[in-house]
């Protein structure tokens, strides 16, 4: 079989980016999400053949091998094109589990500035929505082989007892059917003390996302309780009693955003104290006001961020995971346009995504009597239609990207770019640096 | 007579007096009776809550497989255990953190 396969004549994908540095180079493929760093020797074989057919004996054979398997090279009459629209479309139509984000409230202890759940609502999941929400998962379930649930608000944590109540009722029904479950939560923090996390992780919810906004002062004025208090200790100091769980399977997600000015200061103090823990890891994301209208502002929102986190990273080992997680292999940007994933209010209301909640022009439907979703038939289906055309379709960085967000490119139609070549390039500077770095003969 | 120390890059001066007196502060704030000997006194997750709010006064990471509640708790190991880190690691970063109280009898334009 190997034979016949290195008769064929072979091209470089072009879906690959190539970055030299003195003696060494490390190349992507934005398909598979490899990153492969070569020696000078290597290079000149990828550099050559780069816009030529070529066989496979014209170049050593582990390197070729190695080259395929990670979709640097393809074979000359492919369509990586059409093959990387088809899985992607594909990811959206299909899926082996079933997501649900499930909003268990509007209510939250924190008045953030740049918050976009209308919390004037105060709505609360009861056990009725709850019992439709149950009866949608057990009617379905056995079209997958795992359910995974999302909670969000408000503050999840503002009814702890629903939560736990309502995610061991999933995660039970999913023993029974002998399918997969996986919980995270959405959460200030603020209330995710030993006591709360102990009994949240004991009701199978094993994820939790806690955000920051830099270090203590900054993170004081943006994100404040709304009694008017500051929260950066206490949700500080309940991280820190976390690392003390005994819990293997236990994962804490923490979110700086990048609008802080601090964050160079709050990641020295998150190294101190979870660097050593990977239970725990670290994200830069910037705050997205989506109801913007700003196309420049929309557009521009995440591309370009490249040289502050690699400039942030080079300091800090801690982002190393972060910036790799930029390559992971994906078939979408987002589960917006999937037909199996859900965003459920605590109304029992299903909305495109999480950030659309407080406008009804965005409500898809909601879970009917018969346990099925019944589609609001003033919803603007058009908001579904999801092209990949214009500059996506010459685009090296389509399958990291798919055109990103929806609600962005419905409001403007026009996609806005996930990351510059110029992140790229970043990244894999960074990438390299980091490889001399474990390797010890890093002098940077 | 206790040793004073230098901290780099601060020029804090700490001694051990200074942490023991300290760690005694926090132990009655955590209205623990028995300083020498207080496992009956303290549960799990109080024990938790007494070692994070002392990791985060002195700035300083306990490693969890470190953390033997039966040595912990006591005033003597404890202070031990903080004063040897700041000996051996200089792990007092008093610009970074701001988390060492200013009730300690040091001088810093730092802070």
């Amino acid at each position: 079989m190997k034979g016949v396969t290195r008769l064929k004549k072979w091209k470089m994908s072009r879906y690959m980016y190539l970055h030299k540095e003195d003696t060494q180079g490390v190349v992507l493929s934005t398909v598979s999400g490899a990153i492969i760093i070569l020696d000078s020797y290597e290079m000149s074989y990828v550099e050559n053949f780069r816009d030529k057919e070529f066989d496979s004996e014209d170049m050593p054979n582990e390197l070729f091998e190695v080259l395929r398997e990670q979709s640097f090279i393809v074979l000359v009459d492919s369509d990586e094109l059409k093959e990387v629209i088809d899985a992607h479309y594909e990811a959206i139509n299909a899926s082996d589990v079933l997501h649900l984000t499930l909003f268990i409230t509007d209510e939250c202890c924190f008045n953030c500035s740049y918050c976009f759940v209308n919390k004037e609502k105060q709505n609360v999941m009861t056990r009725d929505v709850f019992t439709k929400v149950f009866g949608f998962v057990e009617k379905h379930l056995d079209n997958y082989s795992a359910l995974d649930i999302s909670w969000f608000g408000g503050e999840p944590l503002e009814r702890l007892d629903f939560l736990i109540e309502y995610n061991s009722s999933l995660r039970d029904l999913c023993r029974e059917h002998n399918k997969g479950f996986e919980a995270f939560a959405v959460t200030n923090g603020y209330d995710l003390t030993l006591h709360n996390t102990t009994k949240l992780y004991e009701a199978g919810i094993h994820s939790f996302q806690v955000t920051f906004d830099g270090d203590e002062e900054d993170h004081d004025k943006v994100r404040i309780h709304q009694e008017g208090g500051a929260t950066f200790k206490r949700i500080f100091k309940n991280l820190m009693s976390l690392r003390y769980l005994p819990y293997q399977n236990l994962n804490i997600g923490i979110r700086c955003n990048m609008n802080s000015g601090s964050i160079n200061s709050f990641i020295n103090k998150y190294t101190k104290f979870f660097a050593n823990d990977k239970r725990f890891s670290i994200s830069l994301k910037p705050i997205v006001n989506y109801d913007s209208d700003s196309e420049k502002e929309l557009l521009s929102i995440y591309a370009g961020k490249g040289k502050e986190v690699c400039d942030i990273a080079c300091k800090y080992c801690v982002l190393d995971d972060f910036i790799k997680d930029k390559f992971f292999e994906r078939k979408r940007w987002c589960s917006t346009l999937s037909k199996h994933s859900h965003v459920v209010s605590p109304e029992g209301k299903l909305y495109t995504c999480d950030s659309t909640m407080n406008n009804p022009k965005y409500c898809l439907g909601e879970i009917g009597s018969e346990r099925d979703i019944k589609w609001n038939e003033t919803f603007d289906a058009t908001y579904l239609e999801h092209k990949i055309e214009g500059q996506c379709l010459t685009c090296r960085k389509l399958p990291l990207c798919y055109g990103s967000c929806q609600r962005i490119y419905y409001k403007l139609k026009k996609h806005a770019c996930a990351l510059s070549d110029n992140d790229i390039k970043f990244y894999m500077q960074y990438i390299i640096q980091q490889e001399e770095r474990d390797r010890g003969d890093y002098s940077g | 007579m206790d040793e004073l120390l230098e901290v780099q890059g601060n020029g804090l001066v700490i001694t051990r007096q200074d942490v023991l007196e300290r760690v005694n502060k926090l132990l009655v704030e955590h209205s623990i009776q028995n300083v020498m000997k207080f496992n009956d006194e303290i549960d799990s997750f109080g024990f938790v809550e007494l070692i994070v709010t002392i990791e985060d006064v002195f700035g300083i990471s306990i490693e969890p497989n470190e953390l033997i509640m039966e040595k912990f708790c006591n005033i003597e190991y404890i202070t031990d255990y903080l004063y040897n880190k700041y000996v051996n690691s200089n792990v007092i970063d008093a610009a970074n953190y701001n988390v060492i109280p200013i009730d300690f009898p040091v001088e810093s334009e730092e802070y």
